[in-house]
C-alpha cells in the first residue's frame, strides 16, 4: 500500500533558489475567535465600513457573539474576519466579512466562509445566506442570487424592521450547505464554542 | 350551472385530481374565437387555450389533417424513420436559423431537454464545472423538476425542494445582477423574451442586449424560452428576432400544435455538434400525427404574419384606450397579440365580471389581465371584446378604489 502523505503548501518543503530572494509573506492561519478578540474585529469592521457597505457594529454586540467569528491572523495581527448568524435553526447567515486592504488577494475571503461553512455543518444548518451589494465574491464562492422572499428568516429576523426593506439594494445569496461541504475538507476541527443563542 | 354542468363538476370533485382551480364553466364545442358550453351559451375566447389554440377553434384544414393523418398512420416511435420530422425540422430552422431540432410533447419537455443540451454542451468538451443555470424573477418555464429548477415561483417549487442546485435568479431589469450572476461555472442563462406568466412582461431592450452581451463575452449559451411568445404571436416568427439575440436553444411549445401536443428544442449547430446518440429520447416526440400538424400550422402562421401584425397592432391601441378610460388600469404590457393590462387591484372581479359577460380572459401575476387570443381573431372580434373588458373593468373600478383606500 502506498501512503502519500500531503503537508499542504508551505509546510516543510524547501526553498527553491528561485524563490529564495522573494520577501517572505507573512504566513496567516485561521483561527476561531474569542471575548479577547472583540476589540480587534471592532477596529476592523469599522476602518472598512464605507468601503465593505458593512453594517456598523457595536463593541457590545461583538464581544457578545465573539465565539460566532472566524478569524484570520497575520502573524499576532487580526486581518480578516466573518461571522456565522443563526437566523432560524436550520439557515445561517455570513455576515461582516471583512478582509484588511493589505492583505487582500490571497484567498482569506474564500478560506474563512469555506469555514463557516464547514462550521455551520457541524452545527446542524442546512442553509447558509449572505445579503450584499455585490454578490460576485459569494457567486464565484458557488453561491446563487434569489428572490429575497426565498429567505424569510432574514425578513423575519431583520428586514421587517429596516426602513430600507424592499428597497435596499442588497442581493440576497443562498448555498446549501452539503454543497459547500462537498468543495472543502475537513478545515478547523470542532469550534471550540458552538453558540447557538 | 345547469344539471348537465354540474354532473361534470362533481364527477370530476370525485376522480380528478384536484391541482387546478377551474372556472366554472363546461365548454364542449368551439368554432373560431367562440367556444359554447354545455348549454349552448358562446363566449369569446381571448385566452386560445393559454395561447395554444392559434388557428381557432374547430379550424376545418386542421380538422381534415389530423382526420387523413390519424386514416394513414399516427405512431411508429423514433426507432424508425418518417417522412415528416425532417420537413418539419427544416421549417423550424428556417424560421429560426437554428439548425436542428428535437421534438418532444410540450413546452415543459423542451425546456428540460434545453436544460439537458446546455449541460451536455459543456460535458462533451470536457468542462465539467459549468452546471449551474441563470434565470429571470417572474420567470415561468414549466412543472417538471428541471423546469421547475428555473422557474423562480417559490410557491410552485418549495413543496418540491430540492431542485437542480446552483440556480442563480436575476430581476430583469438588473444588469449588475446578471453580470455577477454569470460565472465560469453557468452552463446557460435562460429568459422568456417575453414573460408570459410572470405578467406579460417584455424584457426591456436594454436587459435584452446586456443578455446577449455577458452570454457572448462569457461564451454561455443563451435559451431564449419562446413557448409562449413565439411563433407568430406577436408578430415576429421568433419574438428573439427582435432583440437581437442569436440564441445557442430556443424552447417551442403550445402554437406549434394549435392544441395537438407538440414541442421542439430547436438546437444551434454548435451545440448540436456535442450531442451524441443516446443523450436524449422520447416515445411519442415527433409522432406523424403531431408533425404533421404542426407542419400545416406553421403554413397557416406563414399566410397569417400581415393580419397578426395589423390585429395586433389595433388590439395594443384598443387596449391604450381603455388605459385612458380606467383609472384601474396601471399598464398594458407586451406585443402583438399577447397583451397583458396591469391594474393597480387584484385582477380576479375583472376576470370573472368578463365570464359573466361572455368573454374568457385569464388572470396571471395577481393583477394582470393576460389575453392570448387566436391568431385568427379578427378586427370585429377585437372590438366586441374591448366593449365587454369595458364593461367589466368598469364594474369593479370602485371595489378597486375603496380597495386603493383600504390599503
Amino acid at each position: 500500500m502506498r501512503v502519500v502523505v500531503d503537508n499542504g503548501p508551505g509546510t516543510g518543503r524547501r526553498a527553491t533558489a528561485a524563490k529564495r530572494f522573494q520577501p517572505a509573506k507573512p504566513a496567516t492561519a485561521l483561527r476561531a475567535a474569542t471575548l479577547a478578540d472583540a476589540p480587534a474585529l471592532h477596529a476592523l469592521i469599522a476602518a472598512h465600513l464605507e468601503e465593505g457597505r458593512l453594517l456598523p457594529r457595536t463593541l457590545d454586540e461583538l464581544a457578545a457573539h465573539a465565539a460566532r467569528f472566524v478569524v484570520a491572523t497575520q502573524g499576532q495581527r487580526i486581518v480578516g474576519c466573518a461571522e456565522l448568524a443563526p437566523l432560524s435553526a436550520t439557515v445561517a447567515e455570513v455576515r461582516s466579512l471583512v478582509v484588511s486592504r493589505e492583505a487582500r488577494q490571497s484567498g482569506l475571503g474564500h478560506q474563512m466562509v469555506d469555514e463557516l461553512g464547514r462550521r455551520a455543518g457541524r452545527e446542524g444548518f442546512t442553509r447558509l445566506c449572505a445579503f450584499a451589494h455585490d454578490p460576485r465574491f459569494f457567486v464565484r464562492l458557488g453561491f446563487s442570487i434569489v428572490p429575497h422572499t426565498w429567505v424569510p428568516e432574514k425578513i423575519a429576523h431583520d428586514c421587517h424592521s429596516c426602513p430600507l426593506f424592499r428597497n435596499c439594494g442588497q442581493y440576497a445569496i443562498v448555498l446549501d450547505v452539503h454543497r459547500a461541504q462537498a468543495r472543502t475538507g475537513a478545515g478547523l476541527g470542532a469550534s471550540v464554542v458552538s453558540s447557538r443563542g | 350551472m345547469t344539471t348537465n354542468a354540474q354532473t361534470v363538476t362533481a364527477l370530476e370533485a370525485q376522480h380528478v385530481l384536484q391541482t387546478y382551480k377551474r372556472q366554472p364553466v363546461v365548454f364542449d364545442r368551439g368554432e373560431g374565437t367562440r367556444l359554447f358550453d354545455v348549454d349552448g351559451r358562446a363566449y369569446l375566447d381571448f385566452i386560445s387555450g393559454i395561447g395554444v389554440v392559434v388557428l381557432g377553434h374547430a379550424h376545418p384544414g386542421l380538422a381534415a389533417v389530423i382526420a387523413d393523418q390519424s386514416k394513414t398512420l399516427i405512431h411508429t416511435s423514433n426507432l424508425y424513420y418518417h417522412p415528416l420530422q425532417g420537413q418539419l425540422a427544416a421549417k423550424l430552422a428556417s424560421l429560426s436559423g437554428l439548425q436542428r431540432a428535437f421534438f418532444c410533447n410540450s413546452g415543459t419537455e423542451a425546456v428540460e431537454a434545453c436544460l439537458k443540451f446546455a449541460r451536455r454542451f459543456w460535458y462533451s468538451q470536457g468542462v465539467k464545472n459549468r452546471t449551474a443555470f441563470v434565470a429571470l424573477e417572474h420567470g415561468f418555464s414549466g412543472r417538471t423538476m428541471g423546469a421547475l429548477s428555473v422557474t423562480a415561483n417559490a410557491h410552485y417549487r418549495e413543496p418540491f425542494e430540492p431542485l437542480i442546485p446552483g440556480v442563480t435568479f436575476v430581476a430583469p431589469d438588473d444588469i449588475a445582477g446578471l453580470e455577477a450572476a454569470v460565472t465560469d461555472s453557468t452552463a446557460a442563462v435562460i429568459a422568456e423574451p417575453i414573460q408570459g406568466e410572470g405578467g406579460v412582461r417584455p424584457l426591456s431592450p436594454e436587459f435584452a442586449a446586456a443578455i446577449a452581451r455577458v452570454t457572448k463575452q462569457t461564451g454561455t449559451l443563451l435559451i431564449a424560452d419562446e413557448i409562449q411568445c413565439g411563433l407568430g404571436r406577436t408578430g415576429w416568427p421568433f419574438h428573439y428576432q427582435s432583440l437581437g439575440w442569436t440564441p445557442d436553444l430556443v424552447t417551442v411549445g403550445k402554437a406549434i400544435g394549435s392544441g395537438i401536443p407538440i414541442g421542439a428544442a430547436l438546437v444551434a449547430e454548435r451545440v448540436a455538434a456535442q450531442i451524441f446518440p443516446g443523450d436524449h429520447g422520447t416515445t411519442y416526440g415527433g409522432n406523424l400525427l403531431s408533425t404533421r400538424t404542426a407542419l400545416f400550422v406553421l403554413d397557416q402562421l406563414d399566410a397569417l404574419a400581415p393580419h397578426i401584425r395589423d390585429a395586433g397592432e389595433l388590439f395594443g391601441q384598443r387596449l391604450g384606450d381603455l388605459q385612458r378610460q380606467h383609472a384601474v388600469v396601471q399598464s398594458v404590457r407586451g406585443a402583438g397579440l399577447m397583451r397583458g393590462l396591469e391594474l393597480t387591484v387584484d385582477a380576479q372581479p375583472v376576470v370573472e365580471a368578463a365570464l359573466k359577460a361572455g368573454l374568457l380572459v385569464n388572470r396571471t401575476a395577481e393583477r394582470v389581465v393576460r389575453m392570448l387570443p387566436p391568431l385568427t381573431v379578427s378586427p370585429a372580434e377585437i372590438e366586441e371584446a374591448i366593449g365587454i373588458l369595458d364593461g367589466a373593468l368598469a364594474s369593479v373600478r370602485v371595489e378597486g378604489l375603496t380597495a386603493g383606500v383600504k390599503a
